[in-house]
């Protein structure tokens, strides 16, 4: 009457309940062992309840099959290599974490439809069919991102790695290589396709093989000083000129669109000229959390900047508190009869503590007030 | 004799997919693999290079610990080592290869045509895999438990993690195939009394891996934020020592039954008299899963009144005798059906039986160490305790393979190197724990090298340790040797499938 | 009968099972070992285990405990479809038990934000974590078997009555699981 199955589970269940009441009736204190054999009794039970309504499985129809054979399939190894990032994106770092997530989530969708796919048929053609039908819309564009993405991210690196002469050198080179390679394929249509596959193939090895040397060796050292120091991450905005900052400053504009105001610095002298408005101003208002665009025009002689002063000054509330703060961005360094724009994003009303202006650098006195309503 | 076809051919092809004999070909098979007997191979392989390992290990530390006054390993080393003996012993090594039987042999034996899940059982082979490697990673960059670098103790508890997942997936593989995927007609009754163990082994391992892993996402919680609730590093044991101990590391060993009863009934010809007390047997040796869910020790203390003793006496016998009168039940029932049919022993019995009694004296340590009279917390007889039970399982392993092999792979293992690497194992596993069991009644210290004294020859005990764990090394890689020599190219097997399978009717 | 998918299911309910009421059972231990304090209403005994700074949003948890409910309702009509062969049922079904999965995990992430409460703040907040975020990692899994056999009914195989009930047993024991896990935590405080 009752299955093997139930009599082995009913007994763990029953030996835990005695475990449970010994426990009771014995320890003073029973949280741990007490709560965990609670569960073990539910549980085993739980599975007594399935023997039972299973009978353990055993089936007198000889037509039911047992398991089924299954083909070979990399999703396995792929799902634990999946698993394993997961893991160790929670040492390392995030980016490895969402990777993780990525190849877990391909992994189980690919795992999933071969599944579906070898039991969608006895014929194993239409099998194959219809799981490519299914996945290959998907595959084959996501696979060629990636593949494109990697070769390029490869390719960067090579480029960050060598001299810059160099690099002009390496991409006559790959052009001339692609362009050969594209000559051979229009030459002869016929080449078998293991050779083009080959081609392409030792291609992207190449490519590939140069940016992880590239990526291991480092950047080249005027980059790495670059980085170190900050070159190119802020602006400069002393009068003196900027090394970095105000290299290769720009002297026209191409786009004059959506133009709040246009300041001047003429003869020493600061103003806005706003549109709708005859005579030059000395305050401007803009709209606050919108991006709005000054244009800088220098007609003084000599180069000079521009500077937004953008709030931030805190009233020191104590004397050991030197809290003066300025948050300023800029132009480059103009020259006479050049232009450049500005433009800024503030999101806070002006008031006492936000105080916002335009101001020439190194002419502190000359100052355009801004207004943020 | 009942004789069930073993469904042998059916399952020895790999799918739709031709296996090229190409050396990468065969590699993509492995990799790819989605047959039981494959993935068999595959765990049972690795766990026998990590048992060569693990036995390197215990000899290096058997060698430092002869002169504590002195050391060859750095201290740092040391404290990892001991850590990684123990998590060796029983998640790279017996914990697998048991497994590794199970996934090979059960689906024949039950007569299913695949593993049930295999795919899963083959993700759970690769998550213990990538575990295994990434617990050794830690390991050797002063991680582990106590570890001194805080990013590699995290890396510890992900390896582990990812060993617990990989587990538990191959258990419930294995126990789905008996459970739903027997041959018609065929009852649990039936089952053949090896499949019957490994069905018990995995449920006792899906009952009791999960609440190590739930003391462990504590654990490492508590870590990763640089709390100290659980007793930062030092406290990792503290929170999941048990499963490194009794009675948690009898799970793994339940198997052994299995073999050394399915060695027995192929020499009696299925004549097994009480066959159900063998399924009994099995089954009380699993109730250690009531002991180590509730993550504590149950001692007894001998002193106090009569009632203190029995209050603590109650729960010893309850916690830590009952699966020792499991394993009684079954050795007991093995020898009385070879009195019965004056059986001649097979060359598989030999280590087979040796492995059970050798886990059968780690169990008797286990209670003998529990006992608070006799002072051995702390001292290395649990460690002896611990190689006992673990290296009976390797012994059992080789028995298996031995027996079960020439009807899996069609060849015959030859019967001498088998006996003789048998009785070899034996001697290397009583040397590799019997002077400990020595040492620690003489109060040596358990995960110490140096700097510890006590009287008695303590070169003498740790020396033959040393010994006994460097020839377990040398077992276990001339046996699988052996075998991979003999299952490629030795003597075609005369065993039929039908010696898989032991009458019904006793 | 054979029903290897129902008999995985209960292999990972007792997972599930062993795996949370083992967090829980440490919790309780370390719960007892807590000192007593005066409440602040005054007159009673209280374990120092709850900061007195955190208050539960019993709003949302016990919201969850009831989508846990209708995500059982829900498999089980999931199940009854699948007896009829209705396909478009058993896949309406599974879609409502999908999106009930979708709001417990909202729900969850919901009661961090109410509680507002940083993992390194204290003893109870790291456990609260690791056990709360466990239970959101069992609701997952569940998420994956209901998409597992969203797609298996999508794909034609709504009869295939042994996955749509080891699913309803699984979303049944997850929901035990929650409700002791709720009652503990969330209600013993």
């Amino acid at each position: 009457m009752f299955s093997t199955g139930f009599k082995y589970f009913f007994g763990v269940t029953v030996l835990s309940v005695i475990a449970l009441v010994m426990s009771l009736a014995l320890f003073e204190k029973l949280a741990l062992g007490g709560v965990a054999i609670s569960f073990l009794i539910a549980v085993a039970a739980l599975l007594a309840g399935l023997s039972a309504f299973t009978s353990d499985g055993t089936t007198r129809d000889a037509n039911t099959s047992t398991s089924e054979l299954v083909t070979q399939s990399m999703w396995p190894l792929v799902t634990a290599i999946g698993v394993v990032f997961l893991g160790l994106g929670l040492v390392t770092s995030s980016i490895v974490f969402f990777g993780g997530i990525v190849v877990l989530l391909a992994a189980a969708s690919e795992w999933m439809v071969q599944a579906w796919s070898e039991r969608a048929s006895t014929d194993l053609t239409h099998n194959t069919a219809a799981r490519k039908r299914l996945l290959n819309p998907i595959e084959f564009p996501v696979l060629a991102a990636v593949g494109l993405g990697v070769i390029i991210f490869a390719f960067s690196r090579i480029m960050l790695t060598v001299e810059k002469s160099t690099g002009a050198i390496l991409f006559i080179f790959a052009g001339t290589l692609v362009l050969l390679a594209g000559s051979l394929f229009a030459i002869k249509p016929n080449m078998k396709r293991s050779v083009g596959a080959a081609i392409c193939v030792l291609g992207a090895i190449g490519i590939v093989a140069g940016g992880v040397a590239s990526a291991v060796s480092g950047e080249r050292e005027e980059l790495v000083e670059a980085a170190a120091e900050g070159h190119f991450s802020h602006a400069e905005c002393g009068p003196e000129e900027s090394k970095y900052f105000d290299k290769l400053a720009e002297g026209t504009l191409s786009l004059r669109s959506a133009v709040s105001a246009t300041v001047v610095y003429q003869d020493g002298e600061l103003f806005a000229n706003i549109q709708g408005f005859s005579a030059p101003q000395k305050s401007i208002t803009i709209g606050r959390a919108n991006p709005t665009n000054i244009i800088f025009r220098n007609s003084t002689e000599g180069e000079f900047r521009l500077v937004a002063h953008l709030g931030g000054d805190k009233v020191a509330k104590s004397e050991s508190e030197d809290k003066s703060h300025k948050d300023e961005t800029c132009t480059q360094l103009v020259a006479p009869g050049a232009e450049q724009s500005l433009t800024l994003n503030i999101a806070k009303p002006s008031s006492a503590e936000n105080v916002y202006y335009l101001y020439i650098a190194g002419a502190e006195d000359k100052k355009i007030e801004m207004v943020v309503p | 004799m009942t004789a069930i076809d073993s469904s042998h051919s059916a399952t020895s092809s790999s799918g739709s997919i031709a296996t090229r004999s190409t050396f990468l070909g065969t590699i993509a098979a492995y990799l790819t693999a989605s047959d039981h007997k494959r993935i068999g191979r595959l765990l049972i392989s690795v766990s026998a290079i990590f048992a060569i390992a693990t036995a390197i290990e215990g000899a290096i530390l058997g060698i430092e610990r002869i002169s504590p006054s002195s050391s060859i390993v750095d201290a740092d080393i040391i404290v990892q080592l001991f850590s990684a003996l123990r998590f060796d012993l029983i998640f790279s090594v017996a914990a697998p290869m048991m497994l590794g039987l199970a996934v090979a042999v059960v689906p024949m034996q039950v007569g299913a045509r695949a593993l049930a899940f295999a795919r899963s059982a083959m993700l759970g082979f690769y998550l213990w895999l990538f575990g295994v490697i990434l617990v050794g990673s830690s390991y050797l960059n002063n991680g582990g438990p106590g570890g001194g670098n805080a990013e590699m103790v995290d890396l510890f508890f992900v390896g582990l993690g990812l060993v617990i997942a990989g587990l538990l997936l191959i258990s419930a593989s294995v126990a789905t195939t008996v459970l739903a995927s027997r041959q018609a007609g065929m009852t649990l009754m039936q089952t053949p009394i090896f499949s019957w163990s490994a069905l018990v082994a995995s449920i006792s391992m899906l009952l009791t891996l999960p609440v190590m892993a739930g003391a462990m996402i504590y654990v490492a919680v508590d870590h990763a934020y640089e709390r100290a609730t659980f007793g930062a590093t030092e406290g990792v044991n503290a929170w999941i020592g048990w499963a490194f101990t009794t009675p948690q590391i009898f799970i793994v060993a339940i198997p052994t039954l299995g073999v050394l009863a399915q060695i027995v009934a192929t020499m009696t010809r299925g004549k097994q008299p009480l066959r159900p007390g063998l399924l009994i047997g099995v089954g009380l040796m699993s109730t250690a899963v009531i002991g180590a869910v509730t993550q504590s020790s149950h001692s007894v203390s001998f002193s106090g009144s009569a009632s203190d003793v029995l209050k603590s006496l109650i729960p010893y016998l309850f916690f830590n005798h009952l699966s020792i009168l499991g394993v009684f039940i079954v050795l007991g029932l093995c020898l009385l059906a070879l009195k019965n049919e004056k059986a001649k022993p097979t060359a598989a019995f030999v280590p087979a039986f040796l492995g059970v009694g050798m886990v059968l004296t780690g169990m008797i340590g286990g209670a003998v160490f529990r006992i608070t009279n006799l002072k051995l917390t702390n001292t290395v007889f649990d460690e002896a305790v611990l190689v006992y039970v673990c290296y009976g399982v390797v012994l059992s392993g080789i028995g298996a393979i031995a027996h079960f092999g020439p009807r899996i792979w069609g060849r015959e293992i030859p019967s001498g190197p088998v006996l003789g690497l048998g009785l070899l194992g034996f001697l290397a596993t009583v040397l590799a724990s019997l002077p400990h069991f020595i040492a620690g009644f003489a109060d040596q210290p358990a995960s110490v090298a140096n700097n510890f004294d006590y009287s008695g020859p303590i070169w003498l005990w740790n020396s033959l340790v040393g010994a006994g764990h460097a020839l377990m090394a040398l077992v276990v890689l001339l046996f699988f040797a052996l075998a991979a020599k003999s299952f490629r190219s030795g003597t075609v097997s005369s065993a039929t499938p039908a010696d898989f399978f032991e009458s019904v009717n006793g | 009968m054979r029903r290897p998918a129902l008999i995985v299911s209960g292999f990972l309910s007792a997972v599930s099972a062993m795996l949370i009421g083992s967090m829980l059972a440490i919790w309780l231990d370390f719960r007892s070992n807590a000192p007593l304090r005066e409440s602040t209403e005054g007159g009673k005994m209280l374990r120092d285990w709850l900061p007195e700074s955190i208050k539960i949003p019993e709003v949302a948890t016990n919201t969850m405990m009831m989508t846990f409910v209708i995500t059982c309702v829900m498999a089980q009509w999931a199940v009854y479809s699948s007896r009829r062969n209705d396909s478009k049922h058993v896949s309406l079904a599974l879609g409502v038990v999908l999106l009930t999965e979708i709001a417990l995990v909202n729900v969850q992430l919901a009661i961090y934000s109410q509680m507002g409460i940083g993992v390194r703040d204290g003893s109870y907040m790291t456990m609260f974590y690791a056990v709360t975020a466990t239970m959101l990692a069992i609701i997952i899994v569940c998420m994956g078997f209901t998409l597992l056999a969203l797609f298996r009914s999508i794909a034609g195989r709504a009869g295939d009555r042994d996955l749509v009930s080891a699913h309803a047993l699984y979303c049944y024991s997850m929901s035990a699981i929650f409700a002791a896990l709720w009652f503990v935590v969330y209600v013993q405080k």
